[in-house]
């Protein structure tokens, strides 16, 4: 395991992500909120570019047992990634798929540490 | 007979010269088809004479497997062979349970409801086809049950007939035609229907036909020629779409209680339907925000497939391969008594052998006593 100065703090604002080379390989690098994350950038359906994905916010749905009605929001904006060959969806703040029970993104330690993104592959 | 008496004395009309139009004389009535038959070539002279067992499935057998005739020909069967429906003892007793050994039928009208167009009508007939169930069928024998017939066009109206008769003992489940609908079944409109089925803690059994199906499908039946060919078809497509249907718009997720069983279609399109189900729904998991596993999860918790017919790979084994991916857990016997395509209770068993007993037993009977909470 090595650690890895990826950006400048200043250039990965709220929202921002880039993906990037280490140790030969890609790692997408997120800025959610303030907080930071790292995944590699590979979908577990079919290795396709995970990270390369649009960011969106997820759906949710209850149904209501007496009044048949089902409610939906859409929440977390920003927090859900798509696989841009299937459509898969993850969850960027824990690594898990919403697509598929049991499914998870191959994720990394970041930090930062005097004024940079610190990545640990 | 029916004439309107005439203000004058003497035949009517008798001043004016009169021409009719429009008389019938049916060519598809057993007396001139017997005729029109005769002139043509095998094997319409054989499909078209009602003498010939099945008229219109035209197949060389008489597609009967005892002295009922299959109730399915357009002219009621052939003419040697004769049984009251509501003559349980001919109909149901004798070929049935003292010939293929069944112990307990559970038995539907196959009403098609789905495909006539009046729907004030199929309100009605819902009812009275239902009381005339209980009349001459359940109330025959306590070995017998019996599946509630709906109409799904008016689902309030279904939803009452559920809440009518849910509770009789031996009305076990409810009985759809699909594929005369003119939405989905996962459509929410239905959802009245399912909530008053799993209030009553009664199964959905869902069963169409190769005729029936024709009229929804019709882009698609209707380019068919042979009767092969829109039988092969008519069935596992009709459930397909239902279960797909179902499934991609969250009902099993939203009944949880609730049971489903699929007839008539065999069992080896299941598997596939599972794995591209499973495929289909994590592409599209957003639009169906209600599932809260996969597919093929709900069809293992929450769906039935029943035997017949079962189909014959060249290599026995690859059914034992199949029946081992879709599980007995999942599998259901039945005979469709007295269609011509019926399934002999022996041969299947010999399908199921690479099975244990107590997976034989549950494919048998022991899956229906449990899903229809059968009182034995």
């Amino acid at each position: 395991m090595a650690d890895h100065a990826v950006v400048d703090e200043a250039e990965l604002g709220p929202g921002d992500h880039l993906v990037v080379e280490l140790e030969g390989r890609e790692i997408g690098v997120y800025n959610i909120d303030g907080e930071y994350y790292a995944y590699t950038n590979w979908c577990a359906h079919q290795s396709g570019p995970i990270c390369e994905g649009p960011t969106s916010g997820l759906l949710e749905a209850q149904f209501d047992r007496e009044t048949l009605e089902t409610k939906t929001q859409y929440v977390r904006e920003g927090e859900i990634v798509a696989c841009p060959w299937h459509g898969w969806e993850f969850d960027l703040v824990t690594g898990e798929c919403h697509s598929k029970p049991g499914v998870k993104l191959i994720d990394h330690d970041v930090r930062v540490e005097d004024g940079e993104i610190v990545v640990s592959v | 007979m029916g004439t309107t008496p005439s203000a004058t004395e003497g035949p009517p009309m008798e001043d004016l010269l009169v021409v009719d139009a429009d008389v019938h004389v049916p060519e598809h009535h057993p007396d001139i088809a017997e005729r029109v038959a005769s002139k043509m070539e095998m094997p319409y002279s054989h499909l078209l004479d009602p003498n010939k067992g099945t008229g219109g499935y035209g197949f060389p057998s008489t597609g009967s497997h005892s002295e009922v005739p299959d109730t399915l020909s357009v002219f009621g069967g052939r003419d040697d062979i004769t049984s009251d429906v509501t003559d349980t003892d001919a109909y149901i007793d004798e070929p049935l349970r003292e010939g293929f050994g069944v112990d307990y039928p559970i038995i539907n009208m196959q009403p098609m409801w789905d495909v006539y167009p009046d729907t004030e009508q199929i309100v009605q007939q819902m009812p009275a086809a239902n009381d005339v169930l209980v009349e001459e069928f359940m109330d025959a024998s306590d070995d017998y049950f019996g599946l509630i017939g709906i109409q799904t066009r008016d689902p309030a109206a279904a939803a009452a007939e559920i809440e009518r008769l849910g509770d009789h003992d031996q009305l076990v489940g409810v009985f759809i035609h699909p594929g005369g609908q003119e939405r989905g079944l996962g459509e929410r409109r239905y959802d009245p229907i399912w909530a008053a089925a799993e209030d009553h803690g009664l199964p959905i059994v869902f069963h169409t036909t190769a005729t029936g199906n024709m009229w929804d499908m019709a882009g698609i039946y209707r380019t068919m020629s042979k009767m092969p060919e829109i039988h092969t078809l008519s069935h596992p497509y009709a459930m397909m779409w239902v279960v797909t249907s179902l499934i991609a718009n969250g009902t099993p997720a939203k009944f949880p209680g609730l049971e489903f069983v699929i007839l008539e279609s065999g069992i080896g399109w299941v598997p596939y339907l599972m794995s591209r189900l499973n495929r289909e729904y994590s592409t599209w998991r957003s639009q169906v925000p209600l599932l809260e596993q996969m597919p093929e999860d709900y069809i293992r918790d929450q769906f039935y497939f029943s035997t017949q017919p079962l189909g014959e790979f060249n290599k026995r084994s690859h059914m034992a391969d199949m029946i081992d991916i879709l599980g007995p857990e999942n599998i259901m016997f039945s005979t469709d008594h007295p269609h011509f395509d019926f399934d002999n209770p022996e041969s299947i068993r010999g399908f199921f052998s690479h099975l244990s007993e107590a997976d034989q037993r549950k494919v048998f009977g022991e899956n229906a006593v449990d899903v229809f909470d059968l009182p034995v």
